[in-house]
């Protein structure tokens, strides 16, 4: 199932502007939407699960519209919102039988369905115990297993892995790319650029409600190549390199530190260029690219990628 | 909407509210809660006798009742737990995802509606299954499935559905779960307990205090109207629920699906609306056509009065359909002729024709009144046949009470009765005169001056055809052939009353009179209970009619009594002018289904018998207890007030009362002047010497009391024409003013003649109208005393004087080697108005204090007329040594209107043996000695040292009488406040009155100021009211008072462990010029306070001036 998002305004009742003529399109597949906070990632994933209404503009799955098919477009999503902690006094298996319900399935085949879902996310041994007392991790698979159930087309999760052991989050990132591998169209919103860059053919940066990358996470990465260098630096010349250069990462080492930065030229440090991954290309963009320098590169190679 | 996502979200409404802890609590706490006041109120498992009868006799009494419980605490808890249905906070973001899913918003909001819906049904269920148990295995009370479903289908449903609306809608717009909580508390709250009963019920939002029980034999009282206030709800709610859906903080399915949702709710509202609308216009349009009637009423009141001497009436009765003929010979007993006969005939009911000999006569209808052309000549008469068939419009009846009584569903308990005033269906068949079921010349009431109304004494004939497996009783001796009974009485009566159903009868002959029982067929609840006293049964009858005679003067007029079951919602109101109500007829005694508002436990009544018998070790045989039992059976028809009220204050005319019986039926005493001669006459007759005496147990705020104060500022003319006056007060009222009559004649002439004028005139008049100036003349021809100028004042007259009393004393004296005893006191009456009353000595010795009897008997009862401002002084000259003194001041200022003067030791001797009341100079007489200065509660010099008003609060909270000055001592829970109250054994020259409050840390007091004009040495005493009835109560029983002065204070205490009342010593005090005051401590051992009178009396002795330190002479603390 496609996903068009055309000419998409959500201003709020006090004014704020959330999405700025957002269009965007998504495929089927993982798609990943980052943006810091406040760029308008949440309000977009409430417009899409119909949560919300928006101020002007649309979204389409596939022909159905979002302000006239509600009740199509609601029987082909699945939703797993960011906070998913406190539930009413359901068992486990209740929660997700509730959910396969209102989904429209029905009588025996949906025990079968809920049971065979439980095994996926490894909550069997425990469906009988009430949903409140699973642990964190439980419970985001319990949430992920609910989205899933009755075979949605648009699985939107935020945030999902937020808060998981690293365990955790391995076995969450295979389950979606399970359920993504049958034509699904998985939009996974995220801070935690590692979920996106092991899993989603593609992503989009909103910022400020705009969209302001689209494209693969490769795509991504080659504007950053070159932008990104490895120095070692001193105490003191860390506390001044820190004014100058967005520091990606600071590793501690003999005499001084091993320091990342994205720049374009770091003049005065003997820096040694690195190959850029999506975390340096994320930070490239938010802290350097978007700050204050967009129209330098308007006309520069992957200008196209800039919305 | 698909019925499968409302399915789901129901089942896991069910699965939420049931795991909900707050929702477990409600329910244990409704299921054990209701259980336990089904069996306290609806059984008499916990307090045997208390007797449960009048609220399990009918088979919906207790389904009723239980549903009445668990409707109003689901209200309360559905209110609580609304916040909670819709909440989308924090704490439930995993809800979020059930929002995404592909259901309407509609099936989201019905399915938590049913899923709650069946939740609470659920719980209802149960609690009626209990309720089955309780009524089918504890109580053995008549029981029936259909009023436990239909109560829960058209009381608990609509409520159920009503309060979810309400609750979602205000959830939605106030989003606050506390503020919501609050708010729809306060209005469930506030309708509960103020609301129910205006507009008809249609605001009682539970259905619970709109009629609602059903009769066993014939149903509701009004199905059609109790359905559509429970439809305007069921619909309301049904409104809200969709508007809850057209709020719903969720996208719709469909962009229009809102604003349809929301169309739909305010229009399935306003049907709701509509449905209360007309719901109340269908009572208005009753009342408007009862209004019309009224109308009806008063434009014909001054026709020509019209008697009819004989009436023949043959009837046949159908489903809400009846065929009759009247003959009926009317005479003219004035002297004018009359151009048009006026008969009363029931509106409902068409006159196919007025014939005179066969030949039709012109007339024509206007509702109620038929006025024939056909002119009757002075002192002659005329014979009309009138053929008439059709339906009984109950909304004739009872013109002459004001629609509040018709519109009120006020009940003594939580049931409430629907009304019917007659009955005529297949099952049941119920007229009396007040439905006007056959023509009449004299109108059953008069609306505009509801006293002055006449009646007819007339030999009727009644010819009823038969009716399959029907029973036909009515007055007279029944003859019954193949087609019909006739009903033949050879007495002149006042109405005739017709009752068909399928009675099952039994009767007794007793000294020629029938006692007859007619009950419906399986609702005989009484004969189990009379077993034993088969054979002693005419024996016991015969006694009671005995007592019953001899309580009324006269032998019973009839040839039979019958009691007659009617259905439940018989009803009929309390109207002294009439002196009757329609629930008592000649003959016969009309008594509600299973005698369920009589309040007549016989299973209670008989344990009751027993335990107390066995507490004095001899329990008696069955047949005495039987004997007893129906005792208590006769004394519902027998008593003046009804024991229907558990209010001790309040007392009810007695609705069942067979004093008619012996008087109202068997005469008529007409007055022009004084429309109320009649009703006082009869009252007179029921009347003792000790029938307008203070009894202790009534307190002193009772309707006498109010009757009294009436009377100081209204005439008994103007209460005759006072529409708002309550009728248990006019009840108290009538009966002052009737004593007073009689005090007054006997203050003339002896009981004896008294009594014989009576029976000689009430046998000359029997079963016949007859006129007060007859009366009048013949008392005056008999006695020589012409009562017009006392009954002229009697009437008219603002009545308040004031009596006060001193100098009583019982003396002995020895005569003629005999000791014989004087009692002596003097009365003063110094107002404008004179008074006439009562002293009745007790005897037996040992200062009994009386009150209730304590040896008095008519004949140590005096009567003494005192002019105003006049003072007297009585001595009575007795044999047997007198135990007190009863005052009766009857209508006066006094509080209370009964005075005891206890006579416990009599040691003062006379040798002066004089008798008699005579007048003596007001100078001679004094409530105070020389040298006494009293100050008393009620005077100026008195104050409360604490602020007794109540905030705005308490007063809005407070139902409390606000017309009522004095309250009753209640001295086993005393007001936290100074209340005033009163009591014989308190303090005053008018009023015995006092303050009381309970004990206190000292913070609240009361002071009385005394001027000393001249210093020197006073006693300071001070009234104790003693109430312990004559014995001593352990404990300290002191009151602490200061005694204070511009030189000195000093603190005192007194033992008020007294057992009887009187001055008792303070101390002695040399007092100096200037205020000197007594102020007393609410602190005390005591469990109350009371603050009553303070004497401070001259001592002649010298003082010692100058010396402060020697303040208190000496204590005469005892």
């Amino acid at each position: 199932m496609d996903i068009k998002i055309k000419h998409l305004n959500k201003i709020y009742g006090d004014g704020y502007h959330a999405l700025r003529d957002l269009n965007l399109t998504i495929q089927p597949g993982m798609f990943g939407l980052l943006g810091p906070n406040g760029a308008g990632k949440t309000t977009l994933m409430k417009i899409m699960t119909l949560m919300h209404e928006a101020s002007s503009g649309t979204i389409l799955f596939d022909d159905f519209d979002i302000r006239k098919h509600r009740k199509e477009i609601r029987s082909v999503l699945g939703y797993l919102p960011q906070d998913f902690r406190f539930f009413e006094k359901l068992k486990t298996w209740e929660f997700l039988d509730y959910g396969a319900g209102l989904a429209g399935l029905k009588g025996g085949k949906r025990k079968e369905i809920v049971d065979e879902l439980l095994r996926k996310v490894g909550l069997f041994e425990v469906r009988d115990r009430w949903a409140n007392r699973l642990s964190g991790g439980m419970k985001r698979r319990l949430g992920i297993a609910q989205a899933i159930v009755g075979n949605p087309k648009v699985i939107i999760v935020d945030e999902p892995t937020t808060g998981l052991d690293p365990e955790e989050r391995i076995r969450f990132r295979n389950i979606l790319s399970d359920v993504s591998d049958e034509d699904v169209a998985i939009i996974l919103s995220t801070h935690i650029v590692g979920d996106i860059s092991s899993s989603c053919k593609k992503l989009a940066l909103l910022n400020k409600g705009e969209l302001k990358f689209e494209g693969s996470p490769d795509d991504m990465i080659r504007i950053s190549e070159g932008k990104v260098w490895e120095i070692f630096v001193t105490d003191k010349e860390l506390a001044n390199i820190k004014e100058k250069f967005p520091i990606i990462s600071t590793i501690p080492s003999e005499g001084g530190w091993e320091i990342q930065i994205v720049s374009e030229n770091p003049e005065g440090y003997a820096a040694k260029p690195i190959s850029p991954n999506i975390e340096h290309a994320y930070v490239y963009f938010m802290d350097f690219l978007l700050k204050d320098k967009m129209d330098m590169y308007s006309e520069t190679e992957g200008s196209d990628l800039f919305v | 909407m698909e019925w499968h996502n409302i399915n789901v979200n129901a089942r896991y409404e069910v699965k939420l509210l049931t795991r909900s802890g707050l929702f477990r609590t409600f329910s244990v706490l409704a299921i054990v809660g209701i259980t336990i006041a089904l069996l306290m109120n609806n059984t008499s498992m916990i307090n045997r006798w208390q007797g449960s009868w009048a609220s399990s006799a009918l088979t919906s009494l207790i389904p009723f009742t239980a549903t009445y419980y668990y409707t109003i605490a689901q209200a309360v808890i559905l209110i609580f737990l609304a916040g909670t249905f819709l909440k989308k906070g924090q704490k439930l973001d995993t809800t979020e995802v059930l929002m995404v899913r592909p259901m309407s918003n509609s099936d989201y909001i019905l399915g938590k509606v049913l899923g709650i819906a069946e939740v609470f049904i659920a719980i209802n269920i149960i609690i009626l299954l209990i309720a089955g148990f309780i009524n089918v295995f504890v109580n053995q009370t008549p029981f029936s499935v259909v009023p436990y479903l239909f109560y829960l289908f058209t009381i608990s449903v609509p409520t159920l559905v009503f309060m979810l609306g309400l609750s979602f809608i205000a959830v939605n717009i106030f989003k606050n779960q506390a503020v919501t909580f609050i708010i729809l508390l306060g209005v469930v709250g506030i309708d509960v307990a103020y609301l129910t009963d205006k507009w008809y019920g249609i605001l009682d939002l539970t259905g619970c205090a709109i009629p609602a029980i059903f009769s066993d034999l014939t149903g509701m009282a009004n199905m059609g109207l109790f359905l559509m206030q429970r439809l305007c709800y069921l619909i309301l709610g049904i409104g809200l629920l969709l508007l809850t859906i057209a709020f719903v903080d969720r996208l719709p399915e469909r962009k229009s699906s809102k604003q349809m949702q929301l169309y739909a709710g305010m229009v399935v509202c306003l049907l709701g609306v509509m449905t209360g609308l007309i719901y109340v216009s269908q009572h208005n349009a009753q009342t408007h056509v009862r209004n019309k009637y009224i109308a009806t009423f008063k434009q014909y009141a001054e026709q020509p009065l019209l008697n009819t001497t004989e009436n023949s009436i043959v009837i046949s009765t159908g489903a809400e359909h009846l065929d009759a003929e009247a003959v009926m010979k009317i005479v003219n007993n004035a002297e004018t002729p009359v151009s048009e006969v006026t008969l009363y005939l029931n509106p409902g009911l068409q006159i196919s024709e007025i014939s005179e000999d066969g030949t039709p006569l012109e007339y024509r209808r206007d509702n109620q009144v038929v006025l024939i052309s056909r002119m009757v000549e002075g002192k002659d008469s005329v014979v009309l046949k009138v053929k008439y068939s059709g339906y009984i419009d109950e909304r004739v009846c009872y013109a002459d009470v004001v629609q509040d009584w018709i519109d009120s569903t006020k009940s003594e308990s939580i049931q409430h009765y629907g009304k019917h005033y007659a009955y005529l269906d297949n099952k049941s068949v119920l007229l009396t005169p007040e439905s006007i079921w056959y023509p009449v010349t004299v109108a059953p009431s008069n609306p505009s001056a509801k006293y002055h109304i006449s009646r007819d004494f007339t030999k009727y004939t009644l010819k009823v055809a038969n009716r399959e497996n029907r029973e036909i009783v009515s007055q007279g001796f029944p003859i019954k052939d193949s087609l019909y009974t006739t009903f033949l009485n050879f007495y002149n009566l006042s109405g005739i009353s017709l009752a068909i159903a399928d009675y099952e009868k039994r009767s007794i002959t007793v000294d020629n009179i029938d006692y007859e029982i007619y009950n419906f067929r399986g609702n005989d609840f009484f004969s189990k209970h009379f077993t034993h006293i088969q054979d002693t049964l005419p024996a016991l009858i015969r006694d009671i009619m005995g007592d019953q005679e001899s309580r009324f003067g006269v032998a019973y007029p009839f040839d039979k009594m019958a009691f007659i079951e009617t259905p439940v919602h018989f009803t009929s109101y309390p109207r002294t002018w009439k002196g009757n109500t329609e629930f008592v007829q000649p003959e016969l005694i009309f008594i509600p289904e299973r005698a369920v508002t009589l309040n007549l436990d016989l299973d209670a009544e008989a344990t009751r018998i027993k335990e107390w018998s066995s507490r004095s070790q001899s329990l008696p045989d069955e047949e005495t207890m039987e004997a007893q039992l129906l005792s208590s059976f006769v004394r519902v028809f027998t008593e003046e007030t009804s024991r229907q009220r558990r209010n001790w204050e309040q007392q009810s005319v007695n609705m069942h009362s067979i004093s008619p019986l012996f008087s109202n039926f068997t005469r008529y005493i007409y007055s022009y002047d004084y429309p109320i001669f009649d009703i006082a006459l009869t009252t007179l007759q029921t009347l003792t010497a000790t029938s307008t005496q203070a009894r202790f147990w009534e307190g002193i705020v009772n309707n006498r009391q109010r009757a009294n104060q009436y009377l100081e500022s209204n005439s008994f003319q103007y209460a005759t024409r006072d529409t708002l006056i309550d009728p248990e007060i006019f009840y108290e009222l009538l009966k002052l003013k009737s004593a007073q009559l009689r005090m007054y004649i006997l203050s003339h002439i002896s009981k004896s003649e008294y009594e014989n004028f009576m029976d000689d005139y009430f046998f000359e008049c029997e079963f016949r109208r007859s006129l007060a100036t007859d009366f009048v003349a013949k008392f005056k021809e008999r006695f020589d005393l012409d009562l017009t100028p006392f009954l002229d004042n009697w009437y008219t007259e603002v009545v308040s004087p004031e009596i006060l009393t001193s100098e009583v004393y019982a003396s002995k004296a020895e005569f003629d080697d005999a000791t014989q005893y004087i009692v002596e006191f003097k009365l003063y009456n110094p107002s404008t108005s004179g008074a006439i009353i009562t002293a009745q000595i007790g005897t037996g010795g040992g200062g009994n204090r009386g009150g209730w009897g304590g040896g008095a008997n008519e004949d140590n009862t005096y009567y003494y007329s005192i002019p105003a401002g006049t003072a007297w002084q009585g001595r009575i000259l007795m044999e047997d040594q007198p135990s007190n003194l009863v005052l009766n001041y009857n209508i006066a200022k006094n509080l209370p209107t009964t005075n005891t003067f206890s006579f416990s030791k009599i040691d003062m001797e006379t040798d002066d043996t004089t008798h008699g009341f005579v007048q003596i100079p007001v100078e001679k007489f004094s409530t105070t000695s020389k040298g006494e200065y009293i100050i008393d509660n009620e005077s100026p010099n008195f104050r409360l040292l604490s602020s007794n008003e109540k905030t705005k609060l308490q007063e809005l909270l407070n139902k409390e009488s606000t017309t009522d000055k004095y309250h009753n001592m209640q001295f086993w829970y005393a007001p936290s406040k100074w209340t005033l109250t009163a009591a014989d054994y308190m303090y005053g020259d008018v009023a015995r009155s006092a303050y009381y409050k309970r004990k206190g840390s000292g913070g609240n007091g009361a002071e009385w100021t005394f001027n000393v004009e001249e210093p020197g040495i006073y006693n300071i005493e001070i009234w104790v009211a003693a109430q312990n009835m004559g014995r001593r109560r352990w404990g300290a029983q002191e009151q602490y008072y200061v005694v204070s002065n511009q030189e000195w204070t000093e603190n005192m205490a007194l033992n008020w462990n007294r057992t009887e009342s009187g001055w008792y010593t303070l101390g002695t005090f040399d007092l100096p010029k200037g205020i000197t005051t007594v102020t007393l401590s609410d602190k005390t051992e005591r469990d109350y306070v009371i603050a009553d009178a303070i004497k401070f009396v001259k001592d002649e002795r010298k003082s010692d001036s100058g010396s402060n330190s020697n303040k208190q002479i000496y204590n005469n603390y005892e």
